[in-house]
């Protein structure tokens, strides 16, 4: 446990020059926490026991732990059927599966952030299994309002406004299209969703945080589960390029198994 | 700061050179600022009024209806284009006749560098700067962006770079003139339609600067392996938006549902 005058002079040390506000500057490839993966007390590891705990076949024991998550969002009752059926048929209903963008909020925290007074830009390296190749969000910190909902085309990412509440930014996001998907498991939702994220920097971690809004589809919101990123400190660090989709193998599955 | 003498001085002389300077919007470390969104295009390769191809167009009146028919017409009328060794001229010619099938852009493939061209959308800092593209509708690469490190770092050995369509970027400035130095590129992506491939060993140097809110982009290609000689590509020029609140539109993910339908060679 850090004490707290020691978090204190981590956090200050991290305060950017540009101004009082933290400075998220960096490449943060390096997941610490990572919501879905294997913790070594998790029950499921037990239940694993030809892995010994590690994650050989990295794509389907995932897949595995990511069911097994009992933090789901709650759709309403007439949504049942339709996210089962989806879920059912991923492999096809799926947009990440089809070399579509992830979208806000699946594409999570990013992998390097540029800061400057009025906006943050988000840069992903997509993996290569997905290949959706690069993808960024620009986030204006500029205390600009949204524009109207009636008046946004409803896109992958949305229109992202930042701004800061004390040493956490905080992300409203607005204006999405009814096309991608909140993660896998047929998790859809509507063009009215609204998606609040929270970051905040603890020393060399990034701690980002979801909830996802939408009413008309979901019985109360969804708070997904909290990611950690560690800062690459190799001030050289760059991004790999992302590799394009190509897709060659939807045509080819044979079997519903959907990672 | 700027007295209103020197200010009055500026009206009357502000085509010198010094007085431009002094106008130009700078970061804390003194070099020009390249923020902002750089969509408006200003000198787009595009045919103008008083260029004898309009007056070929005489049907369009001067104007583009067609757009891409026309875009292409006037593309390959464009005399500067790259010199090959002789030995490639027939590969470069069967390429661009398979352009349908062999342009790498046509099969929603990213396009590159320089190919890519200069960007709708700059962040900059002291550190590196960003540029974040929108690919047009017709094209649909989705989002791409460049990272631009100009802290002085040294360039990885080719040989330890894995060829990318990016490759390795290092900026650096020549006075207000920010100069890209590109290396490490795979020998996958083109140079434009035409059939323009390159080389694993393609070097490319682009050199931004800013005049009032104008960006003039120039990219020169050099490739010894397959050129003759370096190639200088067409400059462009992108008016600065005004607006401080100018977003990019989100790019339009890349479906490929034309390439088995198409029935002609013909390649835009």
């Amino acid at each position: 446990m850090i004490r707290p005058s020691v978090l204190f002079f981590l956090v200050t040390a991290a305060l950017s020059a540009a101004g009082e506000h933290p400075d998220l500057n960096g490449v943060w490839n390096a997941t610490t926490v990572a919501g879905p993966h294997l913790q070594s007390d998790d029950p499921l590891i037990t239940n694993l026991p030809s892995r010994d705990g590690n994650l050989v076949n990295y794509e389907r024991d995932n897949a595995l732990i990511r069911r097994a998550d009992p933090n789901r969002p709650l759709y309403k009752p007439e949504f049942w059927e339709k996210v089962q059926q989806l879920d059912q048929n991923g492999n096809e209903a799926d947009p990440s599966y089809g070399c579509m963008p992830a979208g806000v909020p699946r594409m999570g925290p990013p992998d390097k952030i540029v800061q400057t007074a009025k906006e943050i830009v988000f840069l992903y390296v997509s993996p290569a299994a997905r290949g959706w190749g690069d993808q960024y969000r620009v986030i204006p910190t500029d205390g600009r309002p949204h524009t109207p909902l009636a008046d946004l085309d409803g896109t992958w990412k949305g229109e992202s406004i930042g701004h800061w509440e004390g040493d956490t930014l905080v992300i409203d996001t607005i204006g999405f299209n009814d096309t991608s998907w909140l993660d896998y498991g047929g998790y859809f939702h509507s063009e009215n969703m609204h998606v609040i994220e929270r970051i905040r920097r603890e020393g060399n971690n990034l701690i980002w945080q979801a909830t996802v809004e939408d009413p008309d589809v979901l019985m109360r919101p969804w708070v997904m589960n909290t990611r950690v990123q560690k800062l690459n400190t190799d001030p050289k660090a760059a991004l790999a390029e992302s590799l394009p989709c190509v897709e060659r193998d939807l045509s080819h599955l044979v079997t519903k198994e959907h990672h | 700061m700027v007295t209103n003498a020197g200010r009055n001085a500026c009206a009357i002389f502000c085509l010198i050179s010094a007085c431009a300077a002094a106008q130009m919007p700078r970061l804390a470390d003194g070099h020009p600022d390249f923020n902002g969104v750089w969509n408006g295009n200003a000198n787009s390769p595009f045919v103008k009024s008083e260029d004898p191809l309009a007056q070929n167009l005489a049907s369009r009146d001067g104007q583009l209806l067609n757009f891409e028919r026309d875009g292409s017409l006037i593309r390959r009328a464009n005399p500067n284009k790259p010199l090959y060794k002789p030995q490639f001229w027939e590969k470069v010619q069967k390429l661009d006749q398979n352009g349908n099938a062999e342009d790498p852009s046509y099969g929603c493939m990213p396009a590159g560098v320089p190919r890519m061209g200069p960007p709708p959308k700059i962040v900059q800092t002291t550190k590196e700067l960003v540029f974040l593209y929108v690919s047009p509708p017709a094209q649909g690469w989705g989002d791409q962006y460049r990272v631009i490190p100009t802290d002085g770092r040294a360039h990885t050995p080719l040989e330890e770079l894995d060829g990318t369509w990016k490759g390795e970027s290092i900026g650096r400035w020549d006075g207000d003139t920010l100069v890209i130095d590109t290396i490490g590129f795979n020998d996958t992506s083109w140079l434009d339609i035409g059939g323009y491939f390159h080389s694993e060993n393609m070097h490319v140097i682009e050199r931004l600067r800013r005049e009032g809110d104008t960006l003039t982009w120039e990219a020169t290609v050099d490739d010894p392996d397959v050129l003759i000689k370096p190639w200088t590509m067409d400059r462009r020029t992108l008016r600065l938006n005004p607006d401080p609140k100018a977003t990019l539109a989100e790019s339009l993910p890349c479906v490929e549902r034309d390439l088995s339908h198409l029935v002609t060679k013909e390649h835009h």
